[in-house]
Parts: C-alpha cells; sequence; structure tokens
C-alpha cells in the first residue's frame, strides 16, 4: 500500500528548510506518516499555491498514471475557499489565486488582465461563489477518489467562518429554482451548498469507515497548530504561516494519528 | 416509481405550444405532457412525473436542484432521475454588483444579456467592462472542460446512492473539439515532478479519461451517455429536416424532436426500466 498525499503548500511542505526535495518529504506531514506507518512507498502530490480545483487536477492525473492503486491510502489537504483554477487567455496557461492580494500577481503584471482582476475581485468575491465551488469541488473529489481509503481535512481557511458568513449574503439574492408538475409551476429557494449540514450530509452518504472527511467537524490545520498547541507560536508557523517543523509533528501526533491508526 | 428529471430549457420544454402561434413563457399541462419527461412519462406509465428543469439553466442549476431534490421530502430511492446536461459555458456567479446571480445564457453576448434582464446594470460602466474583460481573459474551453468536468462528478457523487438513472447531453458538445485545438499549456494538469521526477502522463480531463471515471463502480442502471452519444440537439442537426425538429427561432426541439430523441435513448431506458 502506497501513502499518496495532495493539497497544498501545507501538504507539499512549503518553509521547510532545508528546501531540498529529500528534507521537506522526510519531515512534511506524508513523510511523518510515512515513517510511522508501514506504506510501501510515499507520493506527494501537492502544489504550491493550489486550489482545490488543481487538487481534483491532480487526483485525476493521478487516478489515470501508472502509479494509482486502489489499494492506496489518500490523504487530501483541502486549501483555501476563496482559491481558484483559471485558465487565462492572454497568458496561455492556467491562474490560481491564492489568495485576493495582488502580491501574487508576479508574471501577471499586463495592465489589462490586472484591470479584470481587480474588477472580478469587487464583483464576485463573496461567499456564495465560494461556497458553490466548494460543494462541487468536494463532490468532484468525493467522486474521484470513491476506490480509496483516505482522509480528508482542511489544511486551512475557516469553513465554519465560510458558512456563517454566507447567512449574511442575503442582500445578494439566491439563485431562482422552480419545480414543475402537471398542475403547477412553484418556487423553490433551499440551497444545499450553502449549508453546512446539508452538504456534508451529501459528503458523507455511502462512504465506508475507512473513508473519512474531517474537513467539517474540525478546525483547518492552520487554526489547530495556531490556536492550541503553542505558545509561541513562531514554533509552530513559519514567517509566511506554513507549518514548521514541529506544525508537521503536531499535526499528525495530535490530530491524525487516530485516523490514520483506525484505518491502516 | 417518479419520474424526475433535471435540465435546460430543453427538457423544460421550451417552445412546446399547443398553438404554435403564441410563445408560452410559463410552464403549462401542454408542455409537461409533450416535453421529453412527458414522453418518457406516458410511455413507461410511471406513478407521477416531476420536472425540476430551469428554462436558461446552467449544469450548476442542475446541481442545485439535484442536491435540493435528493435531500427534500419529495425524494425516493426509487425514483427514476432524468438529466439532460447543458452548455458548460454557462455559469452561475453571485454578483456583488447585481446582489442576484449573473445568467450569463444562451453565451456570453453582452448584448443578447442586457436585452434579457431587467438590471439597472444596463448603465453600469463597471458591469460592462468586467463581462467583456472576463470574456477576453476566461472565456475558453480549458475553463468549459474544468467546469463540465467537475460537475459531471459532484452530480455522479450526489447519485451514488441513487438505483436508477440516466445522464446525456442535451446541447453543446463541441467544446471536447475546441479544447483539444486550443493553444493552452495544460501545466494545471502536470505532476508536480520536482520530488520524484514524476512528469505528465495522460490528459486527465480528456474526455475518454472523463468517460471512465463516470462510469467507474455504475451499475447497468446508472447510465452515462453524454460522451458516448452525440448531444440530444446534434442528433437532430445530424439526421433530420430543420424544420420537422426545431422551432421557427431554432433553438428548442418540436414535438417530432423530443419523439426522435425518445425513440433514439430508449434502447437505454428500457434496460433500466423493463
Amino acid at each position: 500500500m502506497k501513502l499518496v498525499t495532495f493539497g497544498c503548500s501545507y501538504v507539499w511542505g512549503d518553509e521547510l528548510i532545508p528546501n531540498t526535495p529529500e528534507y521537506r518529504n522526510l519531515n512534511n506531514i506524508g513523510g511523518i506518516i510515512y515513517k510511522n506507518h508501514k506504506f510501501d512507498d510515499y507520493i506527494n502530490f501537492a502544489v504550491c499555491g493550489a486550489s482545490n480545483e488543481r487538487i481534483l487536477l491532480q487526483i485525476l492525473e493521478y487516478k489515470n498514471s501508472k502509479y494509482y492503486s486502489e489499494d492506496d491510502f489518500i490523504l487530501v489537504g483541502l486549501s483555501g475557499l476563496s482559491r481558484k483554477l483559471n485558465y487565462i487567455n492572454i497568458y496561455n496557461q492556467a491562474f490560481t489565486i491564492p489568495h485576493w492580494n495582488n502580491m501574487h500577481l508576479t508574471n501577471f503584471e499586463d495592465e489589462e488582465f490586472v484591470n479584470w482582476f481587480n474588477l472580478d475581485k469587487k464583483i464576485n468575491l463573496n461567499y456564495k461563489n465560494q461556497l458553490t465551488r466548494y460543494g462541487i469541488n468536494l463532490l468532484a473529489i468525493k467522486s474521484a477518489i470513491s476506490d480509496n481509503k483516505y482522509i480528508v481535512f482542511q489544511s486551512i481557511d475557516d469553513v465554519d467562518f465560510s458558512y456563517d458568513s454566507v447567512t449574511k449574503e442575503s442582500y445578494i439574492k439566491n439563485v431562482p429554482l422552480k419545480l414543475s408538475t402537471i398542475k403547477n409551476q412553484t418556487d423553490l429557494y433551499s440551497t444545499v451548498l450553502f449549508e453546512k449540514e446539508k452538504i456534508k450530509k451529501e459528503i458523507l452518504k455511502s462512504t465506508n469507515k475507512n473513508q473519512l472527511w474531517l474537513n467539517f467537524d474540525y478546525e483547518s490545520w492552520f487554526y489547530f497548530i495556531k490556536n492550541k498547541h503553542q505558545p509561541n507560536v513562531y514554533e509552530t508557523l513559519k514567517k509566511g504561516n506554513h507549518p514548521s517543523e514541529l506544525g508537521h509533528q503536531i499535526w499528525y501526533r495530535d490530530f491524525l494519528k487516530k485516523y490514520i491508526e483506525n484505518i491502516i | 416509481m417518479k419520474l424526475v428529471t433535471f435540465g435546460d430549457s430543453w427538457v423544460w420544454g421550451d417552445e412546446i405550444e399547443n398553438d404554435s402561434n403564441h410563445y408560452n413563457p410559463n410552464y403549462s399541462t401542454f408542455k409537461h405532457m409533450n416535453n421529453i419527461g412527458g414522453k418518457i412519462f406516458s410511455e413507461y406509465k410511471l406513478d407521477d412525473y416531476l420536472n425540476l428543469s430551469i428554462n436558461g439553466g446552467s449544469n450548476q442549476h442542475i446541481l442545485y436542484q439535484l442536491s435540493n431534490y435528493i435531500l427534500s421530502d419529495r425524494y425516493d430511492k426509487n425514483d427514476f432521475i432524468v438529466i439532460g446536461l447543458t452548455s458548460p459555458m454557462r455559469q452561475i456567479i453571485y454578483s456583488n454588483l447585481t446582489k442576484k446571480y449573473i445568467g450569463n445564457w444562451p453565451n456570453w453576448n453582452l448584448e443578447t444579456y442586457l436585452e434579457n434582464t431587467n438590471d439597472p446594470l444596463i448603465n453600469s460602466y463597471m458591469f460592462k467592462t468586467w463581462w467583456e474583460s472576463h470574456v477576453q481573459m476566461n472565456i475558453n474551453a480549458h475553463n468549459d472542460v474544468l467546469n463540465y468536468s467537475q460537475v459531471c462528478l459532484s452530480i455522479k457523487g450526489l447519485l451514488s446512492n441513487h438505483k436508477k438513472y440516466i445522464v446525456w447531453q442535451s446541447i453543446d458538445s463541441k467544446f471536447w473539439d475546441v479544447y483539444q485545438s486550443e493553444d493552452i499549456k495544460k501545466d494545471g494538469f502536470f505532476i508536480r515532478g520536482e520530488d520524484l521526477d514524476l512528469h505528465y502522463q495522460k490528459d486527465p480531463f480528456d474526455k475518454y479519461s472523463l468517460n471512465s471515471l463516470l462510469k467507474n463502480t455504475t451499475t447497468e442502471y446508472q447510465t452515462w451517455i453524454n460522451i458516448d452519444e452525440s448531444s440530444w440537439m446534434d442528433y437532430l442537426i445530424n439526421n433530420f429536416e430543420k424544420d420537422d425538429v426545431f422551432v421557427w427561432s431554432s433553438m428548442h426541439p418540436t414535438i417530432n424532436g423530443v419523439n426522435y430523441w425518445f425513440e433514439y435513448i430508449r434502447k437505454y431506458i428500457d434496460k433500466i426500466l423493463i
């Protein structure tokens, strides 16, 4: 059984020093799990700056590769809800918005692009768009890994805050939906993707005891190590807000270990 | 067993009229009995028929409707669910400016949108500028394929426990060909090669890979024909006289266009229901 990991910079192991593949993959979360359990191999598919769409792409890439096996144990660290992968015409390539901050526009500096970026942020950055995308990302990931044992957790961001905040966006009308029967047509307004408990129920449906979604009921890795485990936050988080070696160890030891042991 | 349908205007039954000289924008008994769901309902003598498709809807609308339905009191795991997918170019985008969602049907033509909306945005320079720059930056088949694949996999996830369903493409399947011809780097699809010397293997979003994923672990009663078969629209265009199968606007099928599609797909439905 291989260990195969997916995620953003947290799972990749950003800011672990020295910045070499060997050191990083021995000391990042996947490396720690690999050392502490009996796996035949460990492959890290995580990508710095990844969105959840990018994570899905990586999973599909892996499923279509010779490295895929139904026997593999998959670990997915979900990324920020505001991140989004777009293919941009003028650059002929993908652009992932790590967060809505112009610091990530290096190499994407054309005036037209920056104007679009700023307008899109102003007009379309809201929780309704984020949670629609998040729900679709989760359902798609669920389908893609349905044959494997897996654990999915949230690496960064505050999922509860997003679900709480969307209720405050009532000034943006929901999409009108209809039910048509032979007698009449009635309006429907309930939107499952905006309600945590409902989308959670759908995600958990038809999973088995070896397929765990921990992103709904537990805080993210970032908040876990920031809030609970260190009086001195700089021992667990590096300057760029990525986990230190200790931050990786704590996430394994105090959170993931018990779930992994139950599965394998 | 109930029949429950999801889709866009094609499944909704737009422009199916008992008086072809008068367009009725509202749903009617005539539409209900003569649209594709009505045809399936009467041919297979099902107990009831609910139509949850949306005129002008996107695939995200379908996902909204499906997730609402599955968690509603009306849901029964024995229902026969029919889904007609629409153009992946259509999207739901909630706009802070309009304070509602932007329905970009039938396409990303700004003039068409403004003609069909009562938004005060018709005079908004900011909205117009955003729309035009969005089209310039983001409208391409790569984004379409990404959105489409995600929605298909999401629908599969929602229906993982559901016994009987069929999914087809109602309109617009040309995006696959455009996707293959676009000169956009697929670096979003590459394995991060730095650490383990893994390299790009195969495009996970080519339609054959997606098709294989959609059919993985499905039963013979859970049927995806959205990739194996042409779209409903293409089937009509390729096999029949235009005036026979399309209404005057050429945007929707006539009752004949509905019946021909039903006859074509009934082999799949027979397998599921008989």
